[in-house]
């Protein structure tokens, strides 16, 4: 299995320089041009890299540190989070609502960089995001979609 | 070699060549664009201004690009073969005006055109006798237009509002190499509905309720120029005749204002998406290429530089800018001393249909192709010897409402308890944007495997139909969904709570049970309101105990076990 943040001359940590990443896509780009299996492996590490979560949960992975199983403590906080949201009934408040989480979320994501010294607080945060990601993803309402 | 770009649109078409290194749109009859419009009331087609003054409704044929790469037939010919008229006629009316034969084209198709349509607009170009260099991207063109690939690096946007659609792109550029980081659009929004707004205030003010066919394009072409003529002005007039008598048709400044507003606020909604999608915020932007016809006006160019407050490519004319790129291109090729590289996205997400009708999204829109991604799936039931795939496509959440690419079955998977065969399902989207999807089981290798092309099925008109449908009923998905999501979730909780309930204390399990049971059958009779109630009653029950049976689980004891 090739590890992603070689495959980008990257060192193996959470936090990445975005300017690097994409520069050396592009050059990888240019190499692998007309080559199908490498570029789709290039473009799946790279997506990979550049989302935020996606590289948490990749990052994680490395260590073979899995996040399937949440915490019982998040899990309560978030069958809460449910609630409260179920509770809400004007379309205002909602909105409202998950804007909050979304900032929230945000802000979570920005400081996971934070963690990554220690696996198992790293891995705890990412699967409140990953929970919050999820609760988001199906509530949220994008120019396209209220998924 | 003497090339041509030719900007093949929906509504009116543009060709240009290079002159002194200078790339030049040819006038045909004055005109720089040719409406694309053909009528076949002759023994010859008639192609342009001429067909769209001589409209009969079963002879002439507008938008034709709308169904490129499509069975439909229109007077016995395909959408090739009636864009193969509008190819001619560029082609023969730029040969004699510029009295060069010409040897080859650039043409340009939307970003998001399949291979299908691009294949489709190919054959209309060899119908006309004209040999194609490459098909480039109409964004790209654009920015080609502007000169951006010489640039050494920068994120630019194009803001492409035509006659019936609006398209957004935004592209990175670096090194020659063109990256479409996301793409968002609607088929819902452009010039043509603003024309109509203002036809219907001048057919209302003069009760024209009753105009002919003719009449009516006559009139709508009247509307549009006063649009197009007003300006800065606070109000313009244009004389009509009809029946013999003299209407003054007029638009102020204040009624343009209003027609826009809408337009402009959804288009910069789908603009907001777009640079979310791209993970990019306004500032990041280099700059913002205007296309089409719509940009000309000034309360639309104004609404775009105050929102993007960046470099605004304005400079050439929005209907020619694309077909301005596309001779660059072409001149370019010809003299053997370019290669632009561009990375493609995924323009709609692609996904599975889970139990219960939702949508597991496994390639997201936007993602660059060629991509692989992989999900596991497993059986609901005991034994369960098969499972069925649906494979669909659109940002709903709910796969009815999605684009079905196709149906699949994996079958022969050997009796074992439920949740214990691991399907592993592989989505692979090639270069060309073709989809295959594979399932295999993994404790046995059975395999099952289907292709799709994730564009062909859909013309790019029915994508931005199907993203237009996903922002206009939002509000009444959010029922249906809602209800998707309760059934859902239930027979979850139901299965969850029936693989612990015996580890409740005996005094209660009964009474649960009881509940349990009347739940179910509420579920089944579709009783929301009350399911939802009964719901979280038992979740109550439920949670009481939850976090000690967890806690028991980890430490490999069953809470009846220790309460016994």
């Amino acid at each position: 299995m090739m590890n992603y943040f070689k495959l980008f001359n990257l060192p193996v940590s959470y936090s990445i320089d975005d300017l690097v990443l994409t520069s050396v896509y592009l050059k990888k780009q240019k190499e692998f041009a007309g080559q199908d299996e490498n570029v789709m492996l290039l473009n799946y590490a790279y997506s990979t890299l550049k989302n935020p979560v996606k590289r948490a949960e990749y990052f994680l992975s490395l260590f073979n540190n899995n996040v399937s199983n949440m915490p019982s403590k998040i899990a309560k906080n978030m069958f809460e989070l449910r609630e409260k949201y179920a509770s809400l009934i004007e379309t205002e408040e909602k909105n409202v609502f998950l804007e909050a989480v979304k900032i929230d979320v945000k802000q979570k994501i920005e400081s996971l960089s934070n963690y990554e010294q220690d696996l198992s607080v790293f891995s705890e945060k990412f699967a409140e995001i990953k929970f919050l990601n999820s609760f988001l993803e199906k509530e949220k309402s994008d120019v396209y979609s209220r998924n | 070699m003497f090339t041509v770009g030719i900007d093949l649109g929906t509504t009116a078409s543009v060709i240009s060549y290079v002159t002194n290194g200078l790339p030049q749109v040819v006038k045909i009859g004055g005109n720089s664009t040719v409406p694309s419009v053909v009528n076949y009331s002759d023994s010859a087609p008639i192609v342009g201004r001429e067909a769209v003054y001589k409209y009969e409704s079963d002879n002439t044929i507008f938008s034709v690009k709308r169904f490129m790469g499509k069975e439909k037939l229109f007077c016995d010919r395909n959408a090739s073969e009636v864009s193969s008229d509008i190819l001619s006629y560029l082609k023969t009316n730029a040969e004699r005006i510029l009295n060069h034969p010409i040897d080859a084209a650039v043409i340009t198709v939307p970003a998001h055109f399949s291979d299908a349509q691009r294949t489709a607009t190919k054959s209309a170009a060899s119908i006309a006798g004209i040999k194609v260099l490459r098909l480039i991207n109409e964004p790209t063109a654009a920015a080609i237009a502007f000169g951006l690939d010489k640039q050494k690096k920068g994120l630019f946007a194009i803001y492409d509002f035509g006659g019936g659609t609006f398209d957004f792109s935004i592209l990175r550029l670096e090194d020659g190499i063109f990256q479409v980081l996301s793409t968002g659009g609607s088929n819902q929004l452009g010039g043509d509905d603003i024309d109509h707004e203002i036809l219907q205030e001048n057919i209302k003010r003069f009760n024209l309720e009753s105009l002919s066919n003719q009449q009516n394009i006559a009139c709508k072409l009247v509307a549009k120029s006063l649009k197009e003529k007003l300006g800065e002005s606070l109000s313009i007039t244009k004389k009509v005749i009809v029946n013999g008598k003299t209407y003054q048709f007029s638009l102020t400044k204040e009624e343009l204002q209003q027609y826009t507003k809408s337009p402009i606020s959804t288009s910069l909604e789908i603009v907001t998406q777009a640079l979310e999608d791209a993970g990019i915020s306004i500032e990041d932007l280099d700059g913002v290429v205007l296309v089409g016809g719509t940009t000309k006006l000034p309360l639309i160019k104004d609404a775009v530089s105050n929102f993007f407050r960046t470099k605004i490519y304005d400079d050439l004319n929005p209907e020619e800018v694309v077909s301005l790129g596309a001779a660059l291109q072409a001149h370019a090729i010809a003299e053997k001393n370019h290669n632009l590289l561009l990375i493609d996205v995924v323009p709609l997400s692609l996904g599975i249909e889970t139990f219960g009708g939702g949508v597991d999204k496994i390639i997201h829109r936007n993602t660059p192709i060629p991509i692989k991604e992989r999900r596991e799936y497993t059986t609901y039931q005991d034994n369960q010897n098969g499972i069925k795939f649906r494979v669909v496509q659109g940002e709903r959440p709910i796969a009815v409402e999605c684009q079905t690419l196709a149906d699949f079955e994996l079958t022969g998977i050997p009796a074992m308890p439920a949740g214990r065969p691991r399907v592993i399902v592989d989505f692979s989207v090639d270069i060309n944007g073709i989809l295959n999807v594979t399932a295999t089981e993994k404790n046995t290798g059975i395999k099952q495997s289907v292709t799709a092309n994730a564009n062909s099925e859909i013309s790019q008109d029915k994508m931005l139909k199907i993203l237009e449908t996903a922002y206009r009923s939002r509000e009444q998905d959010e029922a249906f969904a809602k209800q998707i999501a309760l059934q859902t979730e239930s027979e979850r909780s139901l299965r969850f709570w029936n693989s612990i309930v015996e580890e409740l204390p005996q005094s209660i399990r009964d009474s649960v049970l009881n509940k349990m049971k009347r739940f179910e059958e509420t579920l089944h009779s579709q009783d929301f309101d009350n399911a939802i109630t009964e719901k979280h009653e038992l979740e109550d029950i439920f949670g009481k105990y939850l976090d000690e049976i967890i806690n028991n689980h980890l430490s490999g004891k069953k809470l009846s076990d220790i309460r016994r």
